[in-house]
Protein backbone atom coordinates (compact mmCIF):
# COMPACT_ATOMS: atom_id res chain seq x y z
CA UNK A 1 0.00 0.00 0.00
CA UNK A 2 1.49 3.40 -1.07
CA UNK A 3 2.61 5.90 2.16
CA UNK A 4 1.41 8.96 2.26
CA UNK A 5 3.94 10.99 4.25
CA UNK A 6 3.45 14.41 6.09
CA UNK A 7 5.68 16.31 4.08
CA UNK A 8 5.37 17.04 0.31
CA UNK A 9 7.22 16.64 -2.28
CA UNK A 10 7.09 18.81 -5.16
CA UNK A 11 5.98 17.70 -9.21
CA UNK A 12 8.21 20.03 -11.45
CA UNK A 13 7.26 21.01 -14.69
CA UNK A 14 10.30 22.64 -15.69
CA UNK A 15 12.94 20.66 -18.01
CA UNK A 16 9.60 18.41 -18.81
CA UNK A 17 9.70 19.41 -22.79
CA UNK A 18 8.30 17.87 -25.86
CA UNK A 19 11.59 17.28 -27.14
CA UNK A 20 12.48 14.89 -23.92
CA UNK A 21 10.61 11.53 -22.72
CA UNK A 22 9.66 11.86 -19.04
CA UNK A 23 11.92 9.53 -17.20
CA UNK A 24 10.61 7.23 -14.45
CA UNK A 25 11.87 9.02 -11.74
CA UNK A 26 9.29 12.50 -12.61
CA UNK A 27 6.56 9.78 -12.45
CA UNK A 28 7.51 8.64 -8.92
CA UNK A 29 7.86 12.98 -7.66
CA UNK A 30 3.72 13.39 -8.94
CA UNK A 31 2.53 9.76 -7.82
CA UNK A 32 4.42 10.61 -4.30
CA UNK A 33 2.85 14.31 -4.27
CA UNK A 34 -0.63 12.34 -5.28
CA UNK A 35 -0.47 10.43 -2.57
CA UNK A 36 0.34 13.26 -0.04
CA UNK A 37 -2.61 14.97 -1.15
CA UNK A 38 -4.71 12.32 -0.62
CA UNK A 39 -3.89 11.32 3.00
CA UNK A 40 -4.09 14.97 4.78
CA UNK A 41 -7.74 14.71 5.75
CA UNK A 42 -10.08 17.53 5.84
CA UNK A 43 -11.33 19.70 9.04
CA UNK A 44 -15.06 19.02 9.39
CA UNK A 45 -15.88 21.52 11.42
CA UNK A 46 -13.57 24.24 12.17
CA UNK A 47 -13.51 25.47 15.70
CA UNK A 48 -16.47 27.20 16.36
CA UNK A 49 -17.32 28.41 20.05
CA UNK A 50 -21.14 28.94 20.54
CA UNK A 51 -22.38 32.44 20.86
CA UNK A 52 -25.36 31.30 23.37
CA UNK A 53 -23.32 31.84 26.94
CA UNK A 54 -23.50 29.97 29.92
CA UNK A 55 -25.93 26.92 29.89
CA UNK A 56 -27.78 25.53 32.82
CA UNK A 57 -26.72 22.43 34.92
CA UNK A 58 -27.84 19.10 34.39
CA UNK A 59 -29.47 19.98 31.03
CA UNK A 60 -28.39 17.64 27.85
CA UNK A 61 -28.07 20.21 25.11
CA UNK A 62 -27.67 18.77 21.82
CA UNK A 63 -26.37 20.35 18.97
CA UNK A 64 -26.71 19.30 14.81
CA UNK A 65 -23.26 19.70 12.59
CA UNK A 66 -23.45 18.52 8.79
CA UNK A 67 -20.46 16.07 7.76
CA UNK A 68 -18.57 16.75 4.43
CA UNK A 69 -16.29 14.01 4.46
CA UNK A 70 -13.43 12.49 2.39
CA UNK A 71 -13.37 8.99 1.21
CA UNK A 72 -9.89 8.64 2.24
CA UNK A 73 -10.57 9.06 6.12
CA UNK A 74 -10.93 6.15 8.86
CA UNK A 75 -10.79 8.28 11.93
CA UNK A 76 -12.71 11.83 13.26
CA UNK A 77 -11.86 13.19 15.85
CA UNK A 78 -13.84 15.57 17.83
CA UNK A 79 -12.54 18.05 20.84
CA UNK A 80 -15.56 19.54 22.76
CA UNK A 81 -14.17 21.91 25.25
CA UNK A 82 -16.11 23.20 27.87
CA UNK A 83 -15.71 25.48 31.52
CA UNK A 84 -17.47 23.41 34.20
CA UNK A 85 -16.22 22.98 37.96
CA UNK A 86 -18.28 19.47 37.98
CA UNK A 87 -18.49 16.51 35.76
CA UNK A 88 -18.88 16.79 32.18
CA UNK A 89 -20.16 14.27 29.81
CA UNK A 90 -20.03 14.99 25.99
CA UNK A 91 -21.80 12.14 23.88
CA UNK A 92 -21.15 12.39 19.88
CA UNK A 93 -23.64 10.88 17.78
CA UNK A 94 -25.97 9.27 20.41
CA UNK A 95 -23.01 7.03 21.45
CA UNK A 96 -22.13 6.49 25.21
CA UNK A 97 -21.29 10.03 26.87
CA UNK A 98 -17.39 10.43 27.75
CA UNK A 99 -16.84 11.81 31.07
CA UNK A 100 -14.83 14.47 32.16
CA UNK A 101 -14.92 14.20 36.07
CA UNK A 102 -13.45 18.17 36.40
CA UNK A 103 -12.87 20.16 33.59
CA UNK A 104 -12.67 22.84 35.66
CA UNK A 105 -14.27 26.61 35.01
CA UNK A 106 -11.54 28.67 33.68
CA UNK A 107 -10.67 29.50 30.57
CA UNK A 108 -8.54 27.98 27.65
CA UNK A 109 -10.95 25.20 28.65
CA UNK A 110 -9.94 21.64 28.33
CA UNK A 111 -10.78 19.84 25.39
CA UNK A 112 -12.68 16.21 25.98
CA UNK A 113 -11.24 14.26 22.78
CA UNK A 114 -13.34 11.76 21.03
CA UNK A 115 -12.04 9.78 18.35
CA UNK A 116 -14.80 8.15 16.05
CA UNK A 117 -13.61 5.24 14.41
CA UNK A 118 -15.99 5.16 10.93
CA UNK A 119 -17.38 1.31 10.29
CA UNK A 120 -17.37 2.69 5.75
CA UNK A 121 -16.08 5.02 4.24
CA UNK A 122 -17.88 7.23 2.54
CA UNK A 123 -17.95 10.66 0.73
CA UNK A 124 -21.77 11.25 1.18
CA UNK A 125 -22.71 13.77 3.34
CA UNK A 126 -24.06 12.88 6.33
CA UNK A 127 -25.85 14.57 9.82
CA UNK A 128 -23.98 14.47 13.19
CA UNK A 129 -25.26 15.24 16.49
CA UNK A 130 -22.67 16.77 19.77
CA UNK A 131 -24.54 16.12 23.29
CA UNK A 132 -23.28 18.10 26.56
CA UNK A 133 -24.54 17.81 29.71
CA UNK A 134 -22.69 19.31 32.68
CA UNK A 135 -23.55 18.78 36.27
CA UNK A 136 -22.66 22.43 36.53
CA UNK A 137 -23.63 25.15 34.48
CA UNK A 138 -21.47 24.40 31.35
CA UNK A 139 -19.96 27.15 29.28
CA UNK A 140 -18.93 25.95 25.75
CA UNK A 141 -15.81 27.35 24.56
CA UNK A 142 -15.24 25.11 21.42
CA UNK A 143 -16.29 22.43 19.16
CA UNK A 144 -14.08 20.81 16.54
CA UNK A 145 -14.00 17.73 14.00
CA UNK A 146 -11.17 16.93 12.24
CA UNK A 147 -10.24 13.58 10.09
CA UNK A 148 -6.99 12.08 11.31
CA UNK A 149 -4.58 11.65 8.41
CA UNK A 150 -3.78 8.54 6.58
CA UNK A 151 -0.15 6.86 6.54
CA UNK A 152 -0.78 4.76 3.80
CA UNK A 153 -3.61 5.47 1.02
CA UNK A 154 -4.69 1.93 -1.15
CA UNK A 155 -4.23 2.06 -4.48
CA UNK A 156 -7.77 1.94 -5.46
CA UNK A 157 -10.09 3.91 -7.97
CA UNK A 158 -11.75 5.30 -4.29
CA UNK A 159 -8.60 6.48 -2.63
CA UNK A 160 -6.45 7.34 -5.52
CA UNK A 161 -2.95 5.89 -4.40
CA UNK A 162 -0.38 5.31 -6.63
CA UNK A 163 1.77 2.55 -6.46
CA UNK A 164 5.47 3.80 -6.99
CA UNK A 165 6.75 0.26 -8.43
CA UNK A 166 5.23 0.88 -12.05
CA UNK A 167 7.53 3.99 -12.68
CA UNK A 168 11.38 2.16 -12.76
CA UNK A 169 13.93 3.52 -14.95
CA UNK A 170 14.57 2.00 -18.08
CA UNK A 171 11.47 0.38 -18.17
CA UNK A 172 8.24 0.17 -19.64
CA UNK A 173 5.53 2.64 -17.95
CA UNK A 174 2.12 0.16 -18.29
CA UNK A 175 -0.94 2.50 -19.46
CA UNK A 176 -3.10 1.66 -15.82
CA UNK A 177 -0.11 2.92 -13.96
CA UNK A 178 -0.97 6.54 -14.43
CA UNK A 179 -4.80 6.08 -13.78
CA UNK A 180 -4.95 7.35 -10.21
CA UNK A 181 -2.19 10.09 -11.24
CA UNK A 182 -4.75 11.06 -14.02
CA UNK A 183 -8.12 11.22 -11.60
CA UNK A 184 -5.94 12.62 -8.74
CA UNK A 185 -4.98 15.89 -10.42
CA UNK A 186 -8.64 16.24 -11.34
CA UNK A 187 -9.68 15.63 -7.60
CA UNK A 188 -11.88 19.19 -6.36
CA UNK A 189 -12.52 16.95 -3.93
CA UNK A 190 -8.66 16.92 -2.56
CA UNK A 191 -8.18 19.65 0.11
CA UNK A 192 -12.09 20.92 -0.01
CA UNK A 193 -12.61 23.23 2.47
CA UNK A 194 -15.53 23.55 4.90
CA UNK A 195 -15.52 27.11 5.04
CA UNK A 196 -17.38 27.17 8.71
CA UNK A 197 -19.98 25.38 11.14
CA UNK A 198 -22.26 26.95 13.40
CA UNK A 199 -24.39 25.65 15.58
CA UNK A 200 -26.57 26.35 18.83
CA UNK A 201 -28.61 23.72 20.79
CA UNK A 202 -31.60 22.98 18.95
CA UNK A 203 -32.72 19.86 21.75
CA UNK A 204 -32.89 19.92 25.52
CA UNK A 205 -33.22 16.76 26.79
CA UNK A 206 -35.34 14.44 24.36
CA UNK A 207 -37.40 18.07 23.19
CA UNK A 208 -36.91 20.32 20.47
CA UNK A 209 -36.10 23.75 22.11
CA UNK A 210 -36.30 27.27 20.64
CA UNK A 211 -34.36 28.93 23.37
CA UNK A 212 -31.06 29.17 21.54
CA UNK A 213 -31.89 29.29 17.69
CA UNK A 214 -31.99 32.48 15.56
CA UNK A 215 -35.56 32.95 14.58
CA UNK A 216 -37.85 35.78 12.90
CA UNK A 217 -41.32 36.54 11.90
CA UNK A 218 -40.84 38.94 9.83
CA UNK A 219 -41.26 38.79 6.01
CA UNK A 220 -38.32 40.89 5.57
CA UNK A 221 -34.88 39.21 4.95
CA UNK A 222 -32.26 39.65 8.27
CA UNK A 223 -28.83 38.37 9.09
CA UNK A 224 -29.10 35.06 11.43
CA UNK A 225 -25.30 36.20 12.49
CA UNK A 226 -24.75 38.73 14.94
CA UNK A 227 -21.42 39.08 13.11
CA UNK A 228 -20.71 37.75 9.58
CA UNK A 229 -18.44 34.61 9.16
CA UNK A 230 -15.23 35.72 7.35
CA UNK A 231 -14.38 33.31 4.47
CA UNK A 232 -11.79 32.76 1.36
CA UNK A 233 -11.88 29.38 -0.73
CA UNK A 234 -9.54 28.08 -2.79
CA UNK A 235 -9.01 29.25 -6.52
CA UNK A 236 -9.46 26.34 -8.60
CA UNK A 237 -9.97 27.06 -12.01
CA UNK A 238 -9.29 29.81 -13.88
CA UNK A 239 -12.57 31.00 -15.09
CA UNK A 240 -11.74 34.84 -14.75
CA UNK A 241 -13.99 34.69 -11.74
CA UNK A 242 -13.02 36.18 -8.49
CA UNK A 243 -14.51 33.98 -6.44
CA UNK A 244 -15.82 30.26 -6.28
CA UNK A 245 -18.81 28.58 -5.82
CA UNK A 246 -20.39 26.80 -2.79
CA UNK A 247 -22.85 25.32 -1.20
CA UNK A 248 -24.39 25.77 1.97
CA UNK A 249 -27.27 24.09 4.24
CA UNK A 250 -29.20 25.15 7.13
CA UNK A 251 -30.96 23.13 10.12
CA UNK A 252 -34.05 24.77 10.17
CA UNK A 253 -37.78 24.47 10.87
CA UNK A 254 -41.10 26.28 11.13
CA UNK A 255 -43.99 26.32 13.39
CA UNK A 256 -47.67 28.24 13.38
CA UNK A 257 -48.07 26.69 9.57
CA UNK A 258 -45.48 28.53 8.40
CA UNK A 259 -42.92 28.94 5.58
CA UNK A 260 -39.78 30.38 5.45
CA UNK A 261 -37.12 30.94 3.07
CA UNK A 262 -33.27 31.08 3.85
CA UNK A 263 -30.36 33.05 1.39
CA UNK A 264 -26.98 33.22 1.53
CA UNK A 265 -25.37 36.91 1.58
CA UNK A 266 -21.74 37.17 0.35
CA UNK A 267 -19.69 39.85 -1.25
CA UNK A 268 -20.41 38.58 -4.65
CA UNK A 269 -24.37 39.26 -3.65
CA UNK A 270 -27.56 37.05 -2.49
CA UNK A 271 -27.34 33.66 -2.93
CA UNK A 272 -30.44 31.44 -4.76
CA UNK A 273 -33.37 31.04 -1.88
CA UNK A 274 -34.70 28.09 -0.31
CA UNK A 275 -38.34 27.08 1.28
CA UNK A 276 -38.33 25.83 5.14
CA UNK A 277 -41.46 24.19 5.44
CA UNK A 278 -40.36 21.02 8.21
CA UNK A 279 -42.35 21.50 11.35
CA UNK A 280 -39.69 19.57 13.20
CA UNK A 281 -35.71 20.40 12.92
CA UNK A 282 -34.13 19.00 9.97
CA UNK A 283 -30.98 19.74 7.53
CA UNK A 284 -32.54 21.61 4.41
CA UNK A 285 -31.90 21.01 0.56
CA UNK A 286 -28.68 22.21 -0.40
CA UNK A 287 -28.46 25.94 -1.40
CA UNK A 288 -25.73 25.62 -4.67
CA UNK A 289 -23.92 28.11 -6.55
CA UNK A 290 -22.79 30.57 -3.09
CA UNK A 291 -20.31 32.83 -4.91
CA UNK A 292 -17.33 33.21 -2.10
CA UNK A 293 -14.22 35.42 -2.69
CA UNK A 294 -10.84 32.90 -3.53
CA UNK A 295 -7.34 33.09 -2.35
CA UNK A 296 -5.09 35.20 -4.14
CA UNK A 297 -2.15 33.15 -4.19
CA UNK A 298 -0.11 35.94 -5.82
CA UNK A 299 -0.46 37.86 -2.15
CA UNK A 300 1.95 37.16 0.82
CA UNK A 301 -1.01 37.09 2.72
CA UNK A 302 -3.11 35.69 0.31
CA UNK A 303 -6.34 38.33 0.67
CA UNK A 304 -7.71 39.39 -2.69
CA UNK A 305 -8.32 42.81 -3.16
CA UNK A 306 -11.51 42.43 -2.19
CA UNK A 307 -10.66 41.40 0.99
CA UNK A 308 -12.31 38.61 3.32
CA UNK A 309 -15.85 37.83 2.07
CA UNK A 310 -17.98 38.30 5.30
CA UNK A 311 -20.74 35.84 4.49
CA UNK A 312 -24.05 35.34 6.84
CA UNK A 313 -27.13 33.39 6.42
CA UNK A 314 -30.31 35.35 5.62
CA UNK A 315 -33.69 34.15 6.78
CA UNK A 316 -37.19 35.53 6.31
CA UNK A 317 -40.91 34.05 7.04
CA UNK A 318 -43.38 34.18 4.71
CA UNK A 319 -46.11 33.03 7.09
CA UNK A 320 -45.44 31.48 11.17
CA UNK A 321 -41.93 31.42 12.68
CA UNK A 322 -38.93 30.47 11.06
CA UNK A 323 -35.92 28.85 13.32
CA UNK A 324 -32.10 28.24 12.17
CA UNK A 325 -29.96 26.17 14.62
CA UNK A 326 -26.89 25.19 13.00
CA UNK A 327 -25.40 26.18 9.69
CA UNK A 328 -22.66 25.02 7.28
CA UNK A 329 -21.09 26.56 4.10
CA UNK A 330 -18.64 24.48 2.14
CA UNK A 331 -16.68 24.48 -1.07
CA UNK B 1 6.49 26.80 -10.90
CA UNK B 2 3.27 25.12 -11.25
CA UNK B 3 0.40 27.50 -12.65
CA UNK B 4 -1.95 28.68 -9.46
CA UNK B 5 -4.90 27.16 -10.84
CA UNK B 6 -6.65 23.71 -11.82
CA UNK B 7 -6.28 22.82 -15.79
CA UNK B 8 -9.15 20.36 -17.06
CA UNK B 9 -7.77 17.20 -17.75
CA UNK B 10 -9.98 14.60 -19.86
CA UNK B 11 -9.52 11.82 -18.26
CA UNK B 12 -11.84 10.11 -20.61
CA UNK B 13 -8.86 10.45 -23.29
CA UNK B 14 -6.86 8.18 -21.22
CA UNK B 15 -7.25 4.59 -21.84
CA UNK B 16 -5.43 1.98 -22.05
CA UNK B 17 -2.70 1.44 -24.13
CA UNK B 18 -3.14 5.53 -25.13
CA UNK B 19 0.57 7.69 -25.12
CA UNK B 20 1.03 9.86 -21.78
CA UNK B 21 2.70 12.54 -23.98
CA UNK B 22 5.03 15.32 -21.87
CA UNK B 23 2.20 18.00 -22.49
CA UNK B 24 -0.04 15.56 -20.31
CA UNK B 25 2.78 15.23 -17.51
CA UNK B 26 2.74 18.98 -17.04
CA UNK B 27 -0.52 19.66 -17.03
CA UNK B 28 -0.46 16.64 -14.23
CA UNK B 29 2.32 17.94 -12.44
CA UNK B 30 1.19 21.69 -12.17
CA UNK B 31 -2.30 20.35 -11.02
CA UNK B 32 -0.59 18.12 -8.27
CA UNK B 33 1.17 20.94 -6.97
CA UNK B 34 -1.57 23.53 -7.58
CA UNK B 35 -3.81 21.11 -5.09
CA UNK B 36 -0.76 20.79 -2.94
CA UNK B 37 -0.40 24.87 -2.07
CA UNK B 38 -3.45 25.13 -1.87
CA UNK B 39 -5.31 22.85 0.01
CA UNK B 40 -5.04 24.64 3.24
CA UNK B 41 -8.22 23.63 5.70
CA UNK B 42 -9.72 26.49 7.63
CA UNK B 43 -9.23 25.64 11.60
CA UNK B 44 -10.61 28.44 13.24
CA UNK B 45 -13.97 30.18 12.40
CA UNK B 46 -16.47 32.23 15.07
CA UNK B 47 -17.66 35.00 15.80
CA UNK B 48 -20.02 36.72 18.41
CA UNK B 49 -21.45 40.05 19.38
CA UNK B 50 -20.24 42.44 21.87
CA UNK B 51 -20.97 40.70 24.82
CA UNK B 52 -21.35 37.07 24.34
CA UNK B 53 -17.46 36.42 23.34
CA UNK B 54 -14.61 35.43 25.84
CA UNK B 55 -13.97 37.84 28.62
CA UNK B 56 -10.82 38.12 30.26
CA UNK B 57 -9.63 39.61 33.07
CA UNK B 58 -5.63 40.05 34.24
CA UNK B 59 -4.39 37.96 37.34
CA UNK B 60 -0.66 37.55 36.95
CA UNK B 61 1.87 39.92 35.27
CA UNK B 62 1.57 39.75 31.48
CA UNK B 63 -2.16 38.76 31.13
CA UNK B 64 -3.90 35.47 30.97
CA UNK B 65 -4.51 32.60 28.33
CA UNK B 66 -8.48 33.39 26.73
CA UNK B 67 -8.87 30.77 24.08
CA UNK B 68 -7.36 27.73 23.02
CA UNK B 69 -7.84 25.12 19.90
CA UNK B 70 -7.03 21.60 20.01
CA UNK B 71 -3.67 20.18 18.02
CA UNK B 72 -4.45 20.10 14.25
CA UNK B 73 -2.01 18.08 11.66
CA UNK B 74 -0.74 21.23 9.67
CA UNK B 75 -0.06 20.81 6.34
CA UNK B 76 3.46 21.06 5.20
CA UNK B 77 5.29 23.28 2.29
CA UNK B 78 7.91 21.74 -0.24
CA UNK B 79 10.38 23.64 1.66
CA UNK B 80 9.64 21.15 4.92
CA UNK B 81 8.29 24.59 6.89
CA UNK B 82 4.69 24.27 8.03
CA UNK B 83 1.87 26.02 6.55
CA UNK B 84 1.52 29.93 7.12
CA UNK B 85 -1.18 30.61 9.05
CA UNK B 86 -3.90 33.39 8.26
CA UNK B 87 -5.25 35.37 11.08
CA UNK B 88 -8.48 37.42 11.70
CA UNK B 89 -9.59 38.59 15.21
CA UNK B 90 -11.94 40.41 16.59
CA UNK B 91 -12.17 42.29 20.17
CA UNK B 92 -12.60 44.83 21.99
CA UNK B 93 -11.44 46.92 25.32
CA UNK B 94 -14.32 46.63 28.04
CA UNK B 95 -11.98 48.40 31.29
CA UNK B 96 -8.61 49.26 29.75
CA UNK B 97 -6.87 49.04 26.25
CA UNK B 98 -6.38 45.54 25.01
CA UNK B 99 -3.78 43.49 22.86
CA UNK B 100 -4.40 39.95 22.06
CA UNK B 101 -2.07 37.86 20.98
CA UNK B 102 -2.70 34.99 18.44
CA UNK B 103 -0.13 31.97 18.15
CA UNK B 104 0.48 28.28 16.88
CA UNK B 105 2.34 26.01 18.87
CA UNK B 106 3.43 22.61 20.66
CA UNK B 107 0.03 21.43 22.27
CA UNK B 108 0.27 21.86 25.96
CA UNK B 109 2.69 24.75 24.98
CA UNK B 110 1.70 28.42 24.72
CA UNK B 111 4.47 31.44 23.43
CA UNK B 112 3.89 35.08 24.64
CA UNK B 113 5.12 35.65 21.02
CA UNK B 114 2.82 35.96 17.81
CA UNK B 115 0.57 38.48 16.02
CA UNK B 116 -0.53 40.85 18.18
CA UNK B 117 -3.94 42.81 17.78
CA UNK B 118 -4.95 46.04 19.85
CA UNK B 119 -7.92 47.71 20.49
CA UNK B 120 -8.58 50.86 22.22
CA UNK B 121 -12.47 51.29 21.24
CA UNK B 122 -15.25 49.50 23.41
CA UNK B 123 -17.24 48.52 20.28
CA UNK B 124 -15.86 45.21 18.97
CA UNK B 125 -14.09 45.24 15.27
CA UNK B 126 -12.16 42.79 13.11
CA UNK B 127 -8.74 44.53 14.33
CA UNK B 128 -5.72 45.15 12.57
CA UNK B 129 -1.81 43.48 13.17
CA UNK B 130 0.20 45.46 15.44
CA UNK B 131 2.75 48.04 13.27
CA UNK B 132 5.43 46.02 11.63
CA UNK B 133 3.15 42.55 11.85
CA UNK B 134 1.16 41.20 8.81
CA UNK B 135 -2.35 38.47 9.29
CA UNK B 136 0.39 35.76 8.50
CA UNK B 137 1.71 33.42 11.49
CA UNK B 138 4.85 32.52 9.36
CA UNK B 139 6.26 28.64 9.24
CA UNK B 140 9.39 28.54 10.00
CA UNK B 141 11.60 25.30 10.00
CA UNK B 142 12.35 26.21 13.38
CA UNK B 143 8.77 26.00 14.37
CA UNK B 144 7.60 22.86 12.49
CA UNK B 145 10.69 21.01 13.78
CA UNK B 146 9.22 22.13 17.05
CA UNK B 147 5.48 20.89 16.36
CA UNK B 148 6.76 17.39 14.94
CA UNK B 149 5.59 14.64 16.92
CA UNK B 150 3.74 11.05 16.67
CA UNK B 151 0.62 10.41 15.83
CA UNK B 152 -1.61 7.13 16.03
CA UNK B 153 -3.35 6.22 12.59
CA UNK B 154 -5.15 3.27 11.38
CA UNK B 155 -3.82 1.88 8.16
CA UNK B 156 -7.33 0.47 7.17
CA UNK B 157 -10.84 0.71 8.15
CA UNK B 158 -10.74 -1.20 11.36
CA UNK B 159 -6.89 -2.12 11.05
CA UNK B 160 -4.12 -1.84 13.65
CA UNK B 161 -3.06 1.39 13.74
CA UNK B 162 0.59 2.60 13.02
CA UNK B 163 2.80 5.77 14.97
CA UNK B 164 2.78 8.55 12.09
CA UNK B 165 4.62 12.02 12.05
CA UNK B 166 2.99 15.08 11.64
CA UNK B 167 3.23 18.47 12.31
CA UNK B 168 1.10 19.14 15.10
CA UNK B 169 -0.05 23.01 15.77
CA UNK B 170 -2.63 24.29 18.71
CA UNK B 171 -4.01 27.22 18.13
CA UNK B 172 -4.10 29.86 21.09
CA UNK B 173 -5.45 33.28 22.05
CA UNK B 174 -3.57 35.70 25.05
CA UNK B 175 -4.70 38.79 26.53
CA UNK B 176 -1.60 41.48 27.45
CA UNK B 177 -3.53 44.00 29.90
CA UNK B 178 -2.59 45.19 33.74
CA UNK B 179 -3.57 42.84 35.93
CA UNK B 180 -7.56 43.71 37.33
CA UNK B 181 -8.87 44.97 33.88
CA UNK B 182 -10.51 42.83 31.21
CA UNK B 183 -10.96 42.65 27.50
CA UNK B 184 -13.19 40.99 25.52
CA UNK B 185 -12.57 38.54 22.64
CA UNK B 186 -15.71 38.07 19.84
CA UNK B 187 -14.27 36.11 16.83
CA UNK B 188 -11.13 34.55 15.49
CA UNK B 189 -10.42 32.88 11.75
CA UNK B 190 -7.53 30.52 10.87
CA UNK B 191 -6.23 29.68 7.75
CA UNK B 192 -3.48 27.91 6.69
CA UNK B 193 -2.11 29.30 3.77
CA UNK B 194 0.93 28.06 1.37
CA UNK B 195 2.52 31.66 1.01
CA UNK B 196 3.03 33.56 -1.38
Amino acid sequence: MPESSYSRGRAPREGILASNTVSGSEWVSAARLQNHIAGRGRVLVPAMRPDHGTLLAKNAYTYAFRIVPSYQALVRRWRVAVDCSTQVDVSINGATAVTDPRPGDESPARGIVIDEVLGSQTSSESAATVQITGDSAPTVESIECVELPRAFIAADSNEFGVELSPFRGSQPIRADAFENIYAGAMNEDAGRRVLFQWAVPYMIGASTSTSFAASTTSGTFSDVFDVAKPCLARKKFNDGNDFTRCAARVFAWVSGGGVGEVRIASASGNSSTIAIGDTTPKWSAEIDNVRVLHEDLAEADGIPSGGFDDVDVQFRATSGTIYIASALLVE
Amino acid sequence: MSLPYLTRLDTADHVANDAVDTLAKRVIASNLDHLANSHGQVLVNWSAADGSGIEGEAVEWGGVDLWRSQPFALRVRSDGAHFSLRVRLRGRRVTHDAMFIVNVSKPGVVSPLGIPFSSSSTTGAWLSPGVGFSNIIEGTLDSTASMTSNIATPITLGGATVAFTEVTGQISVRLSIPNGETAELTGLHVTEFVGA
